[in-house]
């Protein structure tokens, strides 16, 4: 059987994608104002504790005044991320109402959101693994801790990347139509004037 | 052509990844009683002045260096399998994500550097930052991978229209000795 190349854009497959960008945007949004990681410094007079989070610190009282008054902003190329993916998605739920020209742009930006979300929340990660000790000693024991923001944010670069994946026109390989039953007559180029030859199907069977 | 010039983007975006993540990504001077300067890069920190430690060169505690090799590698993988009839759009896919990857890595990294060049701005700051080579040639790292990303995608056309045979078209008719000509 002869196969060509075509693309598939399955309606729904687009909606699913589309659904699971905006979900994704949503959760990279959710992640910013939950704390990512957490740690807890016992002391023998006393404990603090000290979250980190995208846009900055948390700290109980007593060490609040000492924290860093102006952290590092991990949370701008998040949050850009996550405006790319809502931007996408109600592109490609409302892509019926687009001409066509703009059905490979849309996807391509779809793959730009969740790539972009993915490379900043990996790279967070990356930071947060530096900071992660345990430690214990006669004046101090420091435990550190996952808090949900790390999950949260790793569920979002899934969905946004499942989202990208599925609004693609993937190729698929189709099969050619059967030819027409009967007899088939092809036209020759630079045979003007000739005969024209009809050939026989070979799969009408029992016509001959 | 386009494509071609796609592929060696990607290729190039790659090696200058690699190699921005060698360069010092910031330097750090410490105006303290005794003089301590070092430069970061993706992977070591290396004192330039200052007491020595075990060695002048440590491993970074943060290993920026890691989601810049998988992102060089993965660009690489997209540029080799392009042409590939089963995973062309597999590396077209990741031709245009990974590009974008690289500049989440970057701008995070962009992200910590303008936290510690605010120190500059201090009346008597204590610590001088400054950029490092590596931070702009992974800057232009992601600029060359992204024009790359964009040269490989298929536009709607190409995904359209079958390729025109080249050369006369030759038609196999079978058994037409068998029928009568039908002028």
């Amino acid at each position: 059987m002869e196969l060509r190349e075509d693309v598939s854009r399955s309606p729904r497959r687009r909606v699913v994608g589309g659904v699971a960008l905006a979900a994704g945007a949503v959760l990279a949004l959710v992640a910013t104002r939950l704390p990512l990681t957490r740690q807890d410094i016992r002391f023998p007079e006393g404990a603090s504790w000290y979250e980190t989070g995208l846009w900055g610190t948390r700290a109980s009282s007593d060490i609040g005044s000492v924290l860093d008054p102006s952290p590092v902003r991990y949370g701008v190329p998040v949050v850009v991320a996550a405006v790319l993916l809502v931007v996408t998605a109600a592109l490609v739920l409302g892509a019926r109402r687009l001409p066509d020209r703009f059905a490979a742009p849309v996807n391509v930006g779809a793959v730009l959101a969740a790539f972009l979300l993915t490379g900043s929340g990996w790279t967070v990660g990356q930071v947060l693994l530096s900071s992660f000790r345990n430690e214990e000693s006669a004046f101090a024991t420091v435990t550190t801790s996952v808090r949900e923001g790390v999950w949260v944010l790793g569920l979002a670069c899934v969905v946004a990347l499942a989202g990208g994946l599925l609004v693609q026109a993937w190729p698929v390989r189709a099969a050619v139509p059967p030819p027409e039953r009967g007899v088939v007559v092809h036209r020759l180029p630079d045979d003007s004037g000739g005969p024209v030859i009809p050939v026989p199907d070979d799969t009408a069977g029992g016509d001959r | 052509m386009r494509s071609r010039l796609g592929l060696f983007a990607l290729l190039a975006g790659a090696v200058l990844t690699l190699v921005g993540a060698l360069l010092p990504l910031y330097h750090q001077a410490y105006r303290l009683a005794e003089q301590l300067e070092f430069e970061v890069t993706a992977w070591n920190v290396r004192t330039i002045t200052g007491p020595q430690p075990d060695s002048d060169e440590f491993r970074s505690s943060v290993q920026y260096g890691i989601p810049l090799a998988v992102a060089a590698g993965l660009l690489v993988l997209a540029a080799l399998f392009l042409r590939h009839r089963r995973f062309g759009a597999v590396a077209r896919f990741l031709a245009a994500g990974v590009p974008l990857m690289l500049v989440g890595a970057v701008w995070t990294i962009l992200q910590v550097y303008l936290r510690l060049a605010q120190g500059n701005r201090r009346a008597d700051p204590i610590t001088l930052t400054s950029p490092g080579l590596g931070l702009w040639i992974l800057a232009i790292a992601c600029v060359v991978a992204l024009v790359g990303g964009v040269l490989v995608q298929r536009v709607p056309d190409q995904l359209e229209r079958a390729p025109e045979p080249e050369g006369p078209v030759v038609y196999r008719l079978p058994d037409s000795e068998e029928h009568e000509q039908v002028s």
